[in-house]
């Protein structure tokens, strides 16, 4: 009896796996009509702000693009897949993506969800992220196939302490939130700015005063504002993201500490100012150089207000550059599938897009783009020129 | 020495707070012996009706500004939380009044877990502004140098907290009820004590002063998110089992004990160390005082 079942119930699941592949193999006949590129991002929750910014630049580029009849006369369409930045869905996400039969995705936003989205995207999917900043995504060298528009973090210290050698400041303090991103950074300030006094023209009298993490999410940061106060520093570098850097910011002014504040491209976004208030005002961040000063910038944020009441964000630019650059490449190659000609386009020749000239190095960094230095005056960020 | 009256005053103010939330823990403790992990969140949801009902006040056409609007949202918030906390020990607890310990206490998880949720989904998951209700007072410039206004006051609300609870429980009625029941359950209610209703009085006045301190603290940091209530729960939670859980000026001393140690350790060894030293307080009292520094000592299993 029992045999009876066992053989009935094997006959039913394997009907069950071929049903199965039916339904899997059909989005992919379904892609001949148009050309369709992935996009993996935050759409939802607390970070949906980034991801939108990616995805807007992305619907800009492409809407061109079709206009003109299309890459390799099919029309582009694309595919969204939300991660909300976090890791787990990152990976998720990147299988939804590959099982539909992607292998050209924009993205991730976050430096998080894109790692964990690249290890299942492996050799099968070319990826392009224009606002993952962290270092080892391209240093490791193990993800052949991504590439990034933006810079990465590594770029950001360095401008900071040219900023303040440039100003003059002596003393400085660091504070960090113990976090990867955070101390990273705070590390990465102090192992320059102490290399500094090795470099035969650095200045010799910089000195860091204070070196210190806080507790993300603590009620009140008053003992640390103290340490801070009683160290007299010209400036203080902070590593972290936005929201412990509001309280902290506004609790020093609170405190009478005028300490200037400078920070990561973690405070280069709106949610900040909102937060901080008046303590806001004087505070300095790296942040992507603006790109919207071109002309085709211009239209294109004319355009974008026609369509939707949110502002571009930080990434629009950057995204709207990294289809750009793609699109070409597999222009040149004549399909999609041929990763490796794809790349090696991506390499070796520049594309004019609306960010500017676009190339790729052998890590996959984009060439000749930066961070700058920004000041919040009168609740927004003005950039710097040194 | 300005650097040590400083740190003084910054580890007063901390520990005023993490006083505030933790006599909630404690008083509810020696009650009905229960943890009620949900109380960090009535914490949260303090500085959300604050922060709501200050929307509403201050624009017309009600329009109220300085001590009006901080004083009516301050009751405001006080009668809201109360009523919250009042309906979870009538939803999560009096029904598990007879189970084993356990079952209160992964209810009381649940109800936490909840409540985070429901603020989470109803109102945002972003941080919020939350404006700066403290009235613009001069303080003396000798002390402006190591006291702000928003601290100021805040010792000045906790203080006043503190007296008024220590009225009620020692002079009322009420609170000679709840003293009895702390004491011998059993007895309080063959003496005739409502027991229900002593338990209902000390969630409401528990949940009374974790509002106000969910309110100072947005005052003072002028933001908040439906997380704010994880940490200020665990502060206070350490802070009252430090002092003895059960006891009410032990949970007043574990505080401020917590914040000094923690302040003190932030100016004179390293802020990213400050948790591990206020931690090894912790552990270095229990080691000598296993019931806590007010404590009885007597075996619990939690």
């Amino acid at each position: 009896m029992s045999k009876i079942f066992s053989k009935i119930s094997l006959v039913l699941s394997l009907a069950l796996m071929v049903s199965l592949l039916g339904v899997a193999s059909l989005p992919a006949k379904a892609a001949d009509e148009t050309l369709k590129l992935g996009f993996g991002g935050a759409l939802l929750g607390n970070n949906a702000s980034y991801g939108l910014s990616n995805l807007y630049g992305i619907e800009y580029a492409i809407g061109k693009i079709n206009a003109k009849g299309g890459v390799l006369g099919r029309q582009v369409e694309l595919v969204q897949e939300d991660d909300g930045c976090d890791p787990e869905k990152g990976s998720t996400a990147a299988t939804k993506l590959t099982s539909l039969g992607l292998n050209l995705v924009l993205g991730h936003t976050c430096s998080g969800a894109t790692h964990s989205a690249l290890s299942v995207y492996g050799d099968s999917a070319l990826v392009i992220s224009s606002s993952a900043t962290e270092v080892s995504l391209t240093e490791s060298g193990d993800n052949p196939y991504f590439f990034r528009t933006t810079p990465r973090d590594d770029a950001q210290v360095p401008a900071q302490v040219d900023y303040i050698v440039k100003k003059g400041f002596k003393r400085v303090a660091i504070l960090h939130d113990k976090g990867d991103y955070g101390l990273a950074l705070a590390e990465m300030a102090r192992n320059l700015l102490n290399g500094l006094k090795d470099k035969p023209d650095g200045p010799k009298d910089i000195e860091i005063v204070l070196f210190d993490g806080i507790t993300t999410g603590d009620p009140n940061f008053d003992d640390t504002i103290t340490l801070v106060a009683s160290k007299q520093a010209d400036i203080l570098i902070w590593g972290g993201y936005y929201s412990d850097a509001s309280k902290l910011v506004v609790q020093m002014r609170d405190k009478g500490v005028a300490t200037l504040l400078i920070g990561p491209d973690g405070l280069y976004n709106n949610s900040f100012i909102t937060l901080a208030g008046a303590a806001a005002e004087g505070v300095l961040t790296t942040g992507q150089m603006d790109l919207s000063n071109s002309d085709a910038a211009k239209a294109a944020i004319e355009d974008h207000k026609t369509r939707h009441s949110e502002d571009i964000g930080p990434y629009f630019f950057y995204s709207a550059g990294a289809t750009e650059a793609l699109l070409a490449a597999v222009e040149k190659v004549g399909n999609t599938t041929d990763l490796e000609a794809i790349k090696k386009h991506l390499n070796e020749d520049t594309v004019d897009t609306i960010m500017g000239p676009v190339r790729f190095d052998a890590k996959g960094d984009v060439i000749g783009v930066g961070f700058s230095i920004y000041e919040i005056k009168d609740g927004t960020f003005h950039e710097i020129k040194l | 020495m300005d650097f040590f009256f400083s740190l003084f005053m910054s580890g007063l103010t901390k520990g005023s707070i993490y006083a505030l939330i933790a006599l909630g823990y404690t008083m509810v403790y020696g009650i009905i012996a229960l943890i009620n992990f949900a109380h960090g969140e009535i914490y949260m949801i303090g500085a959300f009706i604050a922060l709501i009902f200050t929307m509403h006040l201050s624009a017309p056409p009600v329009s109220m500004t300085g001590w009006t609007l901080l004083l009516t949202v301050a009751a405001i918030a006080a009668i809201y939380s109360g009523m919250y906390g009042w309906t979870v020990e009538k939803i999560a607890y009096q029904p598990l009044r007879g189970a084993s310990r356990l079952a209160p206490l992964i209810s009381a998880i649940g109800m936490s877990i909840f409540l985070q949720n429901y603020v989470q989904l109803v109102q945002t998951s972003n941080f919020l502004v939350f404006p700066d209700l403290i009235p613009q007072i001069e303080l003396p410039l000798s002390w402006a140098k190591t006291l702000n206004r928003t601290n100021f006051i805040i010792l000045i609300f906790t203080a006043l907290s503190m007296a008024t609870l220590t009225f009620f429980i020692k002079f009322t009625r009420m609170g000679m009820a709840m003293r009895a029941v702390a004491q011998d359950p059993t007895m309080a209610q063959l003496s005739g004590i409502n027991l229900d209703r002593v338990i209902s009085v000390t969630f409401i006045i528990g949940s009374v002063l974790a509002a106000l301190g969910g309110l100072l603290i947005g005052c003072s940091i002028r933001q908040i998110d439906f997380y704010i209530g994880f940490l200020a729960g665990m502060k206070a939670f350490t802070a009252a089992v430090l002092g003895g859980i059960g006891s009410i000026p032990g949970a007043v001393i574990g505080a401020l004990i917590l914040g000094f140690a923690e302040s003190f350790a932030a100016g004179y060894i390293s802020s990213s160390y400050k948790d591990m030293v206020a931690f090894i307080i912790l552990i270095i009292i229990l080691t000598f005082r296993p019931g806590g520094i007010m404590g009885t000592t007597q075996t619990q299993k939690v």
